[in-house]
């Protein structure tokens, strides 16, 4: 479990982090969303014990990671700028985490090589971002941490390799309870993959949920009149939270669970009425919302 | 599923980073150890084996340094790579802090930091030392096969051995130390120069700027030793190759320079021990940025810029020199500290941005080197005009001006026994035949450099002279300036020192140094007659005034006696009274004429800790007033052959050579000494060169009886003020070449006063002129 207590971190003058709490429970896979300099990567940073943190403690299994060997054998960082040595092929690199990280594992680095396109022999420098992020992932994984930690883990894949990154991270999720954070100012990269979701913004982490958790409150329902209802009388029926009218399609997000609000719909006599799906980025809006957040001073 | 472990025990990964930095560094320890191999054991193993030959088959190598191992000029490219080296290999090995996504992966490894620093430093050091030891361990075998197994060889190797591995390993962990401490690879680069450089850079312009604008300050004294040498790696690796093993001031300067790396091995061993510590503390987010706060940083710009501001302060006032020098220098300093301020925070900040803040410091260190000017122009706050209580002076000691003879005292025997053992490659050790008996006695004599005095008379006349000196700041213009150096140490009865140097004096100075030089303290402590203590003058050997006067035994020597105790003491007594009975006066318009010159061969000292220059001899010259001496001389039966002419007992073929300058001064004070006031002194006449005479304008070869007894009586090695003047060298048909003296030309016969215009037409019997350059 990583655990976040008043976690402060300032560069200079500007704090990146100001007391940001936060527990993330093991095996989770937790989506860490937030706009460009919310402090992300710094959170990660911070997790992984690159950062010491200017205040407030962060711990990973109840131990604090700052300069703490044995911690930071379980932890894996992946940043948003990937390092290589000079010159280094993969092969080369796998030597070089060999050597540091205990659960190294050679076969799981063979495997994994043949799952993605890469030349391990191959100079990294040659590689294209895309490339080197997958080489940076394989590496990750071949070091089989307790706690991955992804920062923008997903920038420069393509669709085929992101799917197969998921389904690699869900391997390891299954066989070793591996607890992985991923940082993302993306939410529909999160959508899919993560159980747990946190907000960070202004240094803090203003909303977090189980993804479960996140759904249950209200739904998203399409439905056809014509002719076409009042606005009014469709609030009378369902707690409206979001409407949009286009001809004679309506497209809503109301609260309550599914099946009542087509229930109430259909009372209306619609040529059709179903329920979509939520993207995660209309949960949150509303979720922020729901807490008293103003959308519009959150940008993503 | 089969998991490698290969970190047996968890915390320790020193193995693996020493082999991943290793691996890393590799192409860089590769040029580097060829570099190291070509320009030092190669080098070395070609100089040996191929010396010149002599013609007596005696070996000749063109090594040097104080072991002798190093040949030109391999030996510059060899010391630019041990120079370069280490701070490129810094920079290379530790960029990795400098670097955002670098420090992601390094700091995120499970790994101390003390740990990846320690072992960091290991290959470091191994990377850079490994080529150097190996290197000398090759020249060792080399030198062991080509000259035999010497242990001073081996000795001073190891000892150079030393010297590189210290200094090179202080650059490198300095470099390092600056490299936890800055943002930038380029900023290490800098930093790292500025610590090494930026020090000793100052404390020279500091003594620079003192030595210009402070009167007294004299930096003669701290230039006297390689003191300063020692401030630098670089400068320490110059002073060890320049080094003679066989000179006097080797065992000088060999004690100071290994206390110095000493000293230097305990700031490389600090500057790891920092460099852990610092990277401990290190943030991560330090690398890329490029602000100048640290304060490393503030160290380092405002050193540069106290450096910077007394050369633009010079600048200035050299291009705009007037009579306001003073306050040139002082705005310049200003000015200078603001441009040179602002420089550094560009460099350090890569713009102008946010350069609004530093304008605070900016101030004070523009303000400061105005101070600090001020202080330099001002006197130095009561330097310059600072004069002890005659009471609270225990003595005073002034450099060493000899009066009369070629003896410099010498002082405390140095050891010199290691001439016994000569160095393999030098040429002292494949002619060790020749050199070793010169080097038999096994003691050195240190030059006697100044004269120690506490008679308060001795005292009171140098603080006078002093006084004299604060006095003539302001007005040295209209009188004088005459050249004259000096240096006054005052020892205070309160422990301390008080140290003045002056090379200006008027005309009341000069008369109060000359004076001093009669002082009875002065001459006892300057004239080595009076070291001889309970010796006893064995052999007395003497010549005449013209240095003509030949042993009959031995044509090439002077004639010798032997001196019983008695005769020995009467003579010393005598000697002894004569000198101090001299007078200022004398010495000024000198009546007295030189009428023999004694060399007393002493017996060896029982218990002394004073020696003169020559342990068996002491040098001295007789002048006609010297009435003690030439009464001993009488009693010896020696006056009358010491005054004879040279023509009753030299060859009697014997003929003169008379010559002299358009100008009627001699080459060797004319425009050196003012107004003739020191032109009486037999260190000149002693050092007057046949060449004098071909040199000259006119020279008339005398041979005609008459004419040279003439000349012989008239000749003389004094001389007054402003006289004219020939001078005159006396020739047997045998070879032996008198030393010169003069003449005035008033003096001269009418039939040798030739000018331009006559002295062609001027031709006697037995008589030839020449005009040279004619």
């Amino acid at each position: 479990m990583i655990t976040a207590v008043q976690l402060t971190k300032r560069f200079d003058d500007y704090e990146a982090l100001s007391g940001l709490d936060t527990t993330i429970p093991s095996g989770a896979v937790y989506g860490l969303i937030g706009s460009n300099g919310s402090g992300k990567s710094t959170f990660l940073r911070l997790v992984s014990g690159i950062y010491r943190p200017d205040a407030g403690s962060v711990t990973v299994g109840g131990e604090e990671v700052y300069e703490n060997p044995s911690v930071k054998n379980r932890l894996f960082f992946v940043s948003d700028d990937i390092y290589f040595l000079p010159q280094a092929t993969m092969d080369e690199m796998a030597d070089f985490y060999r050597g540091y990280y205990s659960a190294f594992s050679r076969e799981r680095y063979e495997k994994l090589c043949g799952i993605f396109p890469i030349d391990p022999k191959k100079r990294l420098h040659t590689f294209s971002k895309g490339m080197k992020r997958q080489a940076a992932l394989v590496l990750a994984l071949a070091c089989q941490p307790e706690y991955l930690l992804l920062d923008e883990a997903f920038d420069g894949l393509d669709p085929v390799i992101r799917g197969a990154v998921r389904k690699v991270i869900a391997d390891d999720m299954a066989a070793r309870s591996m607890t992985t954070v991923i940082t993302s100012h993306n939410l529909r990269e999160l959508e899919d993959m993560c159980d747990h979701v946190g907000l960070l913004h202004g240094g803090r982490i203003i909303f977090e949920k189980e993804i479960d958790d996140l759904k249950l409150g209200f739904c998203k329902v399409q439905a056809a009149f014509r002719p076409m209802v009042e606005a009014e009388t469709l609030k009378e029926r369902v707690d409206v939270m979001q409407l949009d009218v286009r001809g004679s399609m309506v497209s809503l997000i109301a609260r309550g669970g599914r099946e009542d609000v087509i229930a109430a719909l259909e009372g209306l006599s619609p040529l059709f009425v179903e329920a979509v799906p939520l993207t995660l980025e209309e949960v949150f809006i509303h979720e922020m919302e729901a807490v008293g957040y103003d959308y519009n001073n959150v940008i993503f | 599923m089969t998991t490698t472990m290969l970190s047996s025990k968890r915390g320790s990964h020193f193995g693996h980073i020493f082999r991943q930095v290793f691996k890393s560094q590799r192409g860089l320890f590769f040029y580097y150890a060829v570099l190291v191999f070509l320009f030092f054991p190669l080098a070395y193993t070609m100089s040996v084996m191929s010396p010149t030959v002599g013609e007596s088959g005696r070996k000749y190598y063109s090594l040097f340094g104080a072991s002798y191992l190093y040949s030109m000029p391999a030996a510059v490219i060899f010391i630019l790579v041990m120079i370069v080296a280490p701070i490129i290999l810094g920079l290379l090995q530790y960029h990795y802090m400098h670097s955002k996504k670098a420090v992601d992966t390094y700091h995120a490894l499970p790994v101390s930091r003390q740990e990846l620093m320690a072992a960091n430093l290991a290959v470091g050091l191994c990377l850079l030392l490994a080529p150097v030891v190996i290197s000398f361990a090759m020249i060792a075998v080399v030198q062991v096969i080509t000259f035999g197994f010497s242990a001073a060889g081996m000795t001073v190797l190891l000892g150079d051995l030393a010297t590189w591995a210290v200094l090179t390993a202080a650059v490198y962990t300095i470099t390092v130390m600056v490299n936890t401490l800055v943002g930038t690879s380029f900023d290490a680069l800098v930093q790292s120069l500025q610590v090494v450089y930026l020090p000793i850079i100052a404390i020279l312009l500091t003594i620079f700027v003192f030595d210009s604008t402070l009167d007294g300050f004299s930096s003669d004294w701290i230039f006297q030793t390689p003191a300063l040498a020692y401030f630098t790696p670089v400068s320490m690796i110059v002073v060890r190759l320049s080094l003679n093993y066989y000179a006097e001031s080797f065992y000088e300067i060999i004690g100071g320079y290994h206390i110095a790396l000493a000293i230097w091995a305990v700031i490389a061993l600090l500057a790891a021990v920092a460099a852990v510590f610092f990277y401990r503390r290190r943030k991560s987010d330090l690398a890329e940025e490029t602000s100048s706060r640290g304060w490393l940083k503030m160290a380092t710009k405002l050193v540069f810029t106290y450096c910077a501001s007394l050369v633009f302060g010079f600048i200035i006032t050299l291009s705009f020199a007037g009579t306001a020098s003073n306050a040139l220098f002082i705005i310049g300093c200003g000015i200078g500290a603001c441009l040179s301020y602002i420089i550094m925070e560009v460099i350090l900040i890569r713009g102008f941005k946010g350069i609004g803040r530093s304008l605070p410091v900016m101030g004070g260190a523009a303000v400061f080197m105005m101070m600090f000017a001020f202080f330099c122009t001002h006197g130095g706050l009561g330097y310059e005009t600072r004069l002890p209580e005659a009471g609270s002076i225990a003595s005073v000691s002034i450099d060493y001006q000899t009066l009369g003879d070629h003896d410099i005292l010498r002082d405390r025997p140095q050891d010199a026994s290691h001439l016994a053992n000569p160095i393999p490659g030098s040429n002292e050790f494949s002619n060790r035949e020749d050199f070793l008996p010169s080097a038999s006695s096994g003691e050195w004599l240190d030059l006697l450099k100044d004269v120690a005095l506490t008679d308060p008379d001795c005292i009171e006349l140098v603080r006078s002279l002093h006084e004299n000196a604060i006095a003539a700041l302001d007005h040295m213009d209209e009188e004088g300036p005459f050249y004259e150096n000096f240096t006054i140490t005052y020892h205070l009865t309160n422990g301390g020192t008080m140290t003045r140097s002056y090379s200006l004096c008027t005309q009341e100075m000069l008369e109060q140094l000359e004076s001093l030089k009669f002082q009875p303290e002065y001459v006892q402590k300057t004239f080595a007659v009076f070291y001889t203590g309970q010796q006893q003058v064995k052999t007395l050997s003497y010549t005449d005034a013209f240095n003509l006067l030949r042993s009959e035994q031995f044509p090439e020597e002077w004639p010798r006696t032997a001196l019983t105790q008695q005769q020995s003491d009467e003579l010393l007594a005598a000697i002894q009274a004569d000198l101090l009975a001299r007078t200022p006066e004398q010495y000024d318009r000198p009546e007295s004429r030189q009428v023999a010159m004694l060399s007393l061969e002493l017996s060896e000292p029982e218990d002394s800790t004073q020696y003169h220059a020559n342990p068996s001899a002491v040098v001295h010259t007789v002048l006609e007033g010297d009435a003690n001496t030439i009464e001993v001389l009488r009693r010896l039966g020696l006056y009358e052959e010491l005054t004879a002419s040279p023509t009753q007992y030299a060859d009697p073929a014997v003929s003169a050579k008379v010559g002299y300058y358009e100008s009627g001064t001699l080459p060797y004070t004319s425009g050196n000494w003012n107004g003739n006031r020191y032109g009486w002194d037999s260190y000149i006449i002693h050092d007057m060169e046949s060449s004098y005479m071909g040199d000259a304008a006119y020279v008339a070869e005398v041979t005609d009886p008459e004419q040279l007894e003439e000349l012989i009586a008239l000749a003389r090695n004094t001389w007054g003020e402003g006289e004219d003047l020939a001078f005159v060298q006396l020739y047997t048909a045998g070879g032996v070449e008198s030393d010169m003296l003069v003449i005035p030309r008033s003096q001269l016969p009418d039939s040798l006063q030739f000018t331009e215009y006559s002295a062609e037409d001027f031709v006697e019997p037995g008589t030839a002129y020449t005009r040279n350059g004619f």
